[in-house]
């Protein structure tokens, strides 16, 4: 059982804690049988209980897609990395840029039921 | 050798009782010569323009004029000055100083630290309130700490039940932190989001106080907590296994006499 604190207006879950305060009225505590739950959750008042927004988020298309785009921004590493990368196959005549990039793409596909003719945010692909 | 005015004043004085006011020198009427009065009446003018006295009114009362046509009286003062501050850094009770009638509160929620996803910590929310402390004698204070572990939330401040403000939230998601909100003052506001960059580092939210740490892409001073009150705490990116730590909370009551 966990002690939370709600904001009345949208059950976000404010704050999670063991020791109930006083606070102002746009805020009310709930006791639930859910020990994973996290501030940024949120609080579903007919059966008293809270989900996990943001993976709940996550499963949807436009969730889908956003961890898509930022999943291959992180893999692709910084842009003053990969500009190095490519002055040095130019200077060596090798592919390492290109394999890389390929290599992340092929790791990070694109996500379901996201327009085929869409390009890519980040490359243009 | 008697003078014209001394004799007129003899002649009058015997004749009539009366002393005309050309008899009277400048400056020759002393305390002494004035009727007796009650202890802390003031002398005043009534609508008629005669001589009247303004009662001694009670302990701190103030005198107050009533505009033209009407003597002034003594009456308690209507509103007053700052007097005091009490700040609180950590949780405690707020207890009302004497003669305190009205506080002035302004409150954060504690930011939340960064992590190394590259996700800043947010900052915690504001609120501001205007109480009147009459009847109100303690109020019950919670601060905010700070978050001093990588990838830690915020947490809510709270002045009794007249105002609150939550803690800021860590980054989740390839996003910074959400902002905590303030509620129930007569301000209130979001503070800053945690910043978040895919390949790089994201700052900290910024509060009603400040700004968090300093960005940096090196691993230098990621741990030190130069942040406001409220501020979050820096990401850095991957790789790196340092954060930035949040600043705590913080509650200030102005106290009004």
């Amino acid at each position: 059982m966990k002690k939370i604190l709600v904001v009345a207006a949208n059950n976000y879950v404010a704050e999670v804690t063991d020791k109930e305060f006083e606070v102002s009225p746009s805020f009310v505590w709930k006791t639930v049988d859910n020990d994973d739950v996290q501030q940024g959750w949120t609080y579903v008042p007919d059966d008293n209980s809270v989900f996990d927004t943001d993976k709940v988020w996550l499963a949807t298309d436009e969730g889908k897609r956003h961890k898509m785009v930022t999943d291959r921004q992180m893999a692709y590493g910084k842009i003053g990395d990969q500009l190095d990368a490519l002055y040095r196959d130019l200077r060596d005549d090798t592919t390492k840029w290109v394999d890389h990039i390929t290599a992340v793409k092929a790791a990070t596909p694109k996500a379901d039921r996201v327009d085929p003719l869409e390009k890519d945010t980040v490359t243009g692909e | 050798m008697a003078t014209y005015a001394s004799l007129k004043y003899d002649f009058g004085a015997q004749l009539s009782g009366e002393i005309p006011t050309a008899a009277i020198a400048d400056n020759a009427v002393t305390l002494a010569k004035m009727a007796s009065g009650t202890d802390g009446n003031i002398i005043t003018y009534d609508a008629s323009g005669n001589p009247a006295v303004v009662t001694t009114g009670s302990a701190d009362q103030v005198l107050t004029s009533a505009g033209a046509g009407a003597p002034p009286t003594m009456s308690t003062a209507v509103g007053g000055g700052f007097s005091s501050m009490q700040v609180f850094t950590s949780s405690g009770t707020w207890t009302k100083p004497s003669g305190v009638k009205t506080i002035r509160i302004q409150l954060v929620g504690s930011g939340a630290s960064g992590n190394h996803s590259g996700q800043g910590g947010a900052a915690g929310g504001y609120s501001e309130d205007v109480v009147d402390v009459t009847s109100v004698s303690t109020v019950s204070v919670t601060v905010g700490a700070a978050a001093t572990a990588g990838n830690t939330v915020g947490a809510t401040s709270s002045f009794g039940a007249y105002c609150s403000a939550t803690g800021g939230a860590k980054g989740a998601s390839a996003r910074g932190g959400k902002p905590g909100l303030g509620a129930d003052g007569q301000v209130n506001g979001y503070g800053g989001g945690g910043g978040w960059s895919g390949t790089g580092s994201g700052h900290g939210g910024t509060s009603y106080f400040g700004g968090g740490d300093h960005d940096s892409d090196t691993t230098r001073e990621y741990d030190i907590g130069n942040n406001a009150y409220g501020g979050g705490g820096m990401g850095i990116e991957n790789g790196y296994t340092q954060y930035g730590i949040s600043r705590g909370g913080l509650v200030l009551v102005y106290e009004y006499k």
